[in-house]
């Protein structure tokens, strides 16, 4: 009976407009850095070297690779998502009272991000599913990685894109979004899904095939720590962790629902979108993300399918790293009708190359990023502070256990000129990073000249992205 | 069916809050009281838009609600931090205004129409929505 919608999941706060010159120098900075990258930067690779980054003092390790540790740490979020569950159907039933919608949308998957990015994979750790399904298994006397069937290798980054592309359908489209018996009901259908899926193919489906798990993956991969291959962790150059991440099926249609879900919450909030559509239309919410996804990935494929064409005569003159060749299912049409042979200089026979828009793949996920920071950058400072206010009384009962309860959000803290600066930096520095793993993926793949004729077509896409998002703030 | 976003002050037509114009002492005064008077109800009075408007300096937003149907001119205010607005709601249901960011609350009964002053001070972006029906009026755009 009382809907009370509120946009962009929860929370009644939008950023304001960026300001023009703002917008414009970021752009400036974003064209500038393409090209330094295109003409002057290194030659070889740079990265993908097993020994990179700074080993980070043995007691920090000892405490970071503590088991009893953090099985305390797990053990409270399993009881805080508990806590959450139970709020969002014993709670009070308006979506501004209720503990979780703020939870689940802000705290959690806005933060979910941010610490990624910060400390890595975190949510591998914390997964409070995985710690339960160990937990079951246990009980059943068997081993956590045990599963009845072998995990379809086909499936690969598969089933967390899929899991994806519902939840930011449901953040963003449906106006009942934030209904907290909706919220409730996710939640138990995602625990109930998951922990199924490991049931039946071990803990290894968490890897990939917890959407939250794998979100936390693929942006911790940027992380400044992480654990190199010989299980030291270091402090590390964020390429070097980009360019770790293994190309396995998916992996596209992933970072592409990420970055097609945040250009589509920036469209929702441009001044033609809020004027011209109809507020809470699930038709026009659902087919503008679907075109907004669709246009990231279209956009993706012609720049990769052109890179492809326009390096196909050129010889390859470094493998792929074996897995990643392992992985390719079938070589370019275009590298095969060149009948191209091993014999012309490459030391890989060209026809074993994989689709460029693979190898690229990872040099989106920097972009996924920037654009998740500059969306809900302000999301997570100003609404999240409603969740501390709401958990103190997370019953409707009356109750104040932290004292926080008739606390007010501060919208002041933080100013809008710095959210501003935030927001546009998040979207430069994303797209930088972005074409600097670009580049050492072209020279890791090619010769020096050839791996800028791949670069051109994946830089203009890579631009057309940024300037896409500087226009969505610009336009708000 | 029958609504307008007027604008008074001095910027007829244009969406932008008077600017720096402090013309009625006595009028600014008596907003004031009104305005820090908190958000329960018993500010929100129906009025005589047009004859406050005339010395209310600030912006004024008009919407109507008919038929479950929210009427406004358009969907998004902008104002100047610190200015003042005057939200007048002619509704045909009985709801509640949330006004965000300021975290107002504004009384709607059927059939009257409720006048409600307050000070944008918070900026950024914010949705002013029925707080039962969950429609969303207009967002209110206050810039720095």
């Amino acid at each position: 009976m009382t809907v009370a919608v509120l946009a962009h999941g929860v929370g009644g706060r939008t950023d304001l407009p960026l300001t023009a010159s703002v917008a414009v120098a970021g752009a400036v900075w974003a064209v500038i850095a393409s090209f330094l990258i295109l003409s002057v930067l290194w030659p070889r690779p740079r990265t993908g070297r097993d020994n990179a980054g700074v080993p980070l003092p043995a007691t920090l390790q000892r405490i970071v690779s503590s088991r009893p540790l953090w099985d305390v740490v797990r053990l409270l979020i399993l009881l805080a998502a508990v806590l959450v569950t139970v709020a969002a159907f014993a709670g009070p039933t308006a979506p501004t009272d209720n503990l979780a919608p703020f939870a689940l949308y802000i705290t959690f998957w806005v933060g979910l991000a941010l610490v990624s990015l910060l400390f890595g994979p975190v949510w591998r750790v914390l997964n409070p599913l995985r710690f339960l399904h160990r937990g079951l298994a246990a009980l059943q006397g068997r081993s956590p990685d045990s599963g009845r069937r072998e995990l379809p290798a086909a499936l690969g980054w598969w089933p967390a894109a899929a899991w994806l592309a519902v939840f930011v359908w449901l953040e963003l489209v449906p106006p009942f979004r934030s209904e907290p018996a909706v919220v409730g009901g996710f939640l138990l259908v995602y625990a109930a899904v998951n922990l199924l899926a490991a049931h039946t193919y071990g803990a290894t489906w968490f890897d990939r095939g917890d959407g939250f798990e794998a979100y936390s993956t693929l942006i911790g991969a940027l992380s400044p720590v992480g654990h190199r291959a010989d299980g030291r962790l270091v402090l590390r150059n964020p390429l070097d962790g980009a360019t770790a991440v293994r190309h396995e099926p998916g992996l596209t249609a992933l970072v592409v629902v990420l970055i097609g879900s945040t250009a589509f919450d920036g469209l929702t909030r441009s001044r033609f979108w809020v004027e011209q559509i109809p507020a809470d239309s699930i038709p026009a919410g659902t087919l503008g993300l679907l075109g907004m996804t669709l246009a990231v990935a279209a956009l993706y494929f012609l720049a990769t399918a052109v890179a492809d064409r326009r390096t196909s005569a050129a010889p390859v003159t470094t493998a792929e790293p074996a897995q990643e060749a392992a992985s390719a299912r079938r070589p370019v049409a275009a590298v095969a009708a060149t009948g191209l042979s091993a014999g012309q200089g490459g030391s890989v026979p060209a026809t074993a190359r994989v689709p460029l828009r693979a190898s690229f793949a990872t040099s989106l996920v920097p972009i996924a990023a920037g654009y998740v920071i500059a969306h809900y950058f302000s999301l997570f400072l100003f609404e999240g502070q409603t969740t501390w206010i709401l958990v103190s009384d997370p019953f409707g009962t009356g109750a104040d256990y932290l004292g926080s309860r008739d606390r007010q959000v501060d919208y002041t803290f933080v100013s809008t000129t710095a959210i501003g600066y935030v927001q546009i930096g998040a979207i430069v520095a994303g797209h930088i990073v972005a074409a600097l793993i670009a580049h050492d993926r072209a020279v890791t793949i090619f010769g020096e000249r050839d791996a800028r004729q791949s670069q051109y077509p994946l830089m203009a896409a890579m631009l057309l992205f940024t300037g896409t998002a500087v226009a969505l703030l610009v336009s708000t | 069916m029958l609504l307008t976003v007027a604008l008074s002050g001095c910027a007829a037509g244009a969406q932008t809050a008077a600017t720096g114009s402090r013309t009625s002492v006595a009028a600014g005064a008596e907003t004031t009281e009104r305005t820090t008077s908190g958000s329960a109800g018993p500010e929100s009075t129906a009025h005589d838009a047009a004859r406050t408007s005339e010395v209310f300096n600030g912006t004024v937003v008009e919407v109507t609600i008919a038929g479950s149907q929210v009427q406004t001119a358009d969907r998004r205010i902008i104002v100047t931090l610190n200015s003042r607005v005057r939200l007048i709601v002619a509704s045909d249901i009985s709801d509640e205004v949330h006004i965000h960011g300021v975290d107002e609350y504004v009384d709607l009964r059927a059939g009257e129409t409720a006048t409600y002053d307050f000070v944008a001070n918070i900026p950024g972006t914010f949705e002013v929505e029925l707080h039962e029906a969950g429609d969303l009026l207009f967002s209110l755009q206050v810039q720095p």
